[in-house]
């Protein structure tokens, strides 16, 4: 594994509502290594999200980080002042979350988008030379920079909007670009046309892409390694194709036979049965116990670690813990 | 284009039952409009009640012969000429009347809208930034208590205070008898003396009318994707809070700007008339006190005309700053 460029140590967020508090994200460690592509993928509501705004300080106001560390570039990001985050962010580390519908100002052109960003991180570029940097990353994310800088966002299309927060993401360069759900919300056209895209932003620049998904045929084609969250745990995280070949976690079995079994002629279905845990209230030890089929009593009791095997992937589950280094099967 | 031709043609429709409107409701009123113009007569020319009346009927333009759909005819006739109607107690026309009293009304409307429109919106976007704490309960408590005071009553205490114990404003008129109307510095700082107390008497309520309109708008805005986006790419707070927050929650507030406009044309007769200042308000507030229908009616329509216009308008003004209007 090559250098990490973000880590993150035992981070813990959670949401205060009414209710209670939901934790959304438990004791998380992972290190993202440079220039790599990352997917996040999970079911909705599995804290897939929260991983990425608590990573990026973004949470929304009811979102607490209530434990953990994130390193960029040996720095903890969670220590730094707003200011300090302010110049980070979108110089260093793009984040394009969810809802590109409503990201863009609607009393802006997409023009001023640009400027904004570009006058608030004190960069010293005209007008002019602003317009020329955006029209080149229109034309990467394939638009028309002519008809579409001027344009307000209401007159673009889901998949340009998409497109265009894309672009604004690679104003300045950043190491590492980050996207919550790029594609959900679109059409299959525009779909393959934003991962053609990405493909391309992965081959052509240094850059270090994590993204979410719960697309797992997309996590499939685009990423290095795929980190499997379920009930706000990390449950696995492996190379993109051992994690396909040989999937570990029982969850994670369960995930890709569900799209195996699309692809086979098998009649029978094999998702996974019940339903995933409440946040509010979960179900103590395992979150996976109680709709996983190699349960025993330690995993209704326990919270399994995240261990690494001897293949470098790494999973939690008592199933692995007890075979102790002989998972080579 | 589309868009304004549709609106103008149905501008027109809403006129044309508004100034009917009008037209049976003053006609249908009981008491006959002539008739404090026919006592007058009666009086100066010591003629019999009946007569002076017939003759205050044929001043006014007015045939009770004629059945009323003849009558609404030849109203609709007039107006469409721009002639609103004949005042029986000034003994002249109303759009004289108005020619002479518009532009007052329309310095002090349109100072005061423009003052407390500003400082209203400031103060909204800055008590919702600092939301729950001391500044911003502060803020919209006394906001609350001063939307809820009349005009009128600011209008008598102020003329208490700034003309007779202060002696800094004077006590009434649009500028001194004595002088006459020119573009010298001197008379148009004596105009700008003498509209200082309207201006300030509709200006307040105003602005607590639109610092609570523009908190209440403001949270909302807040709470949107683009903002929580615009943070993300570490835009300037200062950028975030005019360009995405205020100019985003501003937009519902200028439809009512111009609305606003519309109805303080006739709004202020209280404040006017108190001032003594010779605006459309003082003119219909004499009407009433006068029975002068015929200028009532003619001040009526204009009021109308002007909310109906600046209604109008504020669709179109609409239109020119959200951007996601003309699609629509």
């Amino acid at each position: 594994m090559m250098k990490a460029l973000l880590k993150v140590e035992n981070l813990s967020a959670h949401y205060i509502v009414k209710e209670g508090t939901i934790k959304a994200a438990n004791n998380i460690n992972l290190e993202i290594a440079e220039n790599s592509v990352t997917a996040v993928v999970g079911e909705s509501a599995s804290g897939k999200s929260t991983l990425i705004e608590a990573i990026t300080m973004s949470l929304p106001p009811n979102g607490r980080i209530s434990s953990g560390k994130v390193f960029y570039k040996d720095n903890d990001i969670l220590k730094s002042d707003y200011e300090h985050l302010r110049k980070i962010r979108w110089t260093e580390i793009a984040y394009v979350p969810q809802a590109a519908q409503q990201s863009l100002n609607p009393t802006m052109k997409v023009i001023d988008h640009f400027v904004d960003t570009v006058k608030s991180h004190n960069i010293k570029w005209s007008n002019h030379e602003i317009r020329e940097r955006a029209s080149e990353l229109l034309k990467l994310v394939r638009l028309e920079p002519g008809t579409v800088l001027d344009s307000f966002p209401n007159q673009l299309s889901g998949g340009m909007k998409q497109r265009v927060l894309i672009a604004l993401a690679l104003l300045f360069d950043p190491k590492i670009l980050i996207l919550d759900e790029p594609t959900s919300a679109l059409d299959v056209i525009t779909q393959a046309h934003i991962v053609k895209l990405l493909k391309e932003i992965k081959k052509n620049r240094d850059i270090t892409i994590i993204f979410i998904t719960h697309d797992i045929a997309i996590a499939a084609e685009l990423a290095d390694y795929i980190v499997v969250i379920y009930g706000g745990h990390v449950i696995e995280k492996a190379d993109t194709i051992k994690i396909f070949k040989e999937p570990k976690h029982p969850y994670t079995k369960g995930l890709i036979n569900s799209i195996m079994s699309i692809l086979s002629k098998d009649d029978e279905p094999k998702g996974i049965k019940g339903d995933p845990p409440s946040l509010l209230n979960p179900p103590p030890g395992c979150k996976f116990h109680p709709r996983c089929q190699f349960a025993s009593e330690i995993c209704k009791k326990e919270v399994p670690d995240l261990i690494k095997l001897d293949d470098s992937s790494k999973v939690a589950c008592f199933l692995y813990k007890s075979a102790g280094g002989d998972v080579d099967e | 284009m589309k868009f304004i031709l549709n609106r103008l043609i149905y501008l027109l429709f809403v006129l044309f039952i508004a100034i009917s409107g009008i037209f049976f409701l003053i006609n249908k009123m009981p008491g006959d409009p002539a008739y404090g113009l026919a006592v007058s007569i009666s009086q100066q020319r010591n003629m019999d009640i009946n007569k002076a009346l017939e003759i205050a009927h044929q001043m006014m333009g007015i045939d009770t012969g004629e059945p009323l759909f003849i009558r609404y005819v030849k109203f609709l006739n007039q107006f469409i000429r721009g002639n609103i109607g004949y005042s029986t107690y000034y003994q002249t026309t109303v759009n004289e009347i108005v020619a002479k009293s518009l532009p007052w009304t329309l310095l002090v409307v349109f100072i005061s809208i423009l003052i407390s429109f500003i400082i209203g919106v400031y103060l909204g976007a800055f008590s919702a930034q600092k939301r729950g704490r001391a500044v911003d309960i502060s803020i919209s408590f006394v906001s609350s208590i001063i939307q809820a005071i009349p005009p009128f009553v600011l209008a008598v205490l102020i003329l208490f205070v700034g003309a007779i114990k202060l002696r800094i404003i004077p006590l009434g008129g649009a500028y001194p008898v004595d002088m006459e109307p020119s573009l010298s510095m001197d008379f148009i700082i004596s105009v700008i003396k003498h509209a200082i107390g309207p201006i300030v008497a509709i200006s307040i309520p105003q602005i607590a009318v639109w610092t609570l309109a523009m908190r209440g708008n403001t949270p909302q805005i807040m709470e949107e994707d683009y903002i929580r986006f615009a943070m993300i790419r570490g835009v300037k707070d200062s950028t975030i809070a005019r360009k995405y927050i205020r100019n985003n929650a501003i937009l519902p507030l200028v439809a009512s700007l111009a609305i606003a406009f519309g109805y303080m044309l006739g709004g202020n007769t209280l404040v006017e008339s108190i001032f003594n200042y010779p605006g459309i308000g003082f003119y219909f507030g004499k009407a009433i006190a006068l029975r002068d229908y015929g200028l009532l009616t003619g001040l009526f329509s204009l009021i109308v005309v002007g909310v109906i216009i600046a209604t109008f308008l504020a669709e179109i003004i609409y239109s020119l700053i959200d951007p996601r209007v003309k699609v629509k």
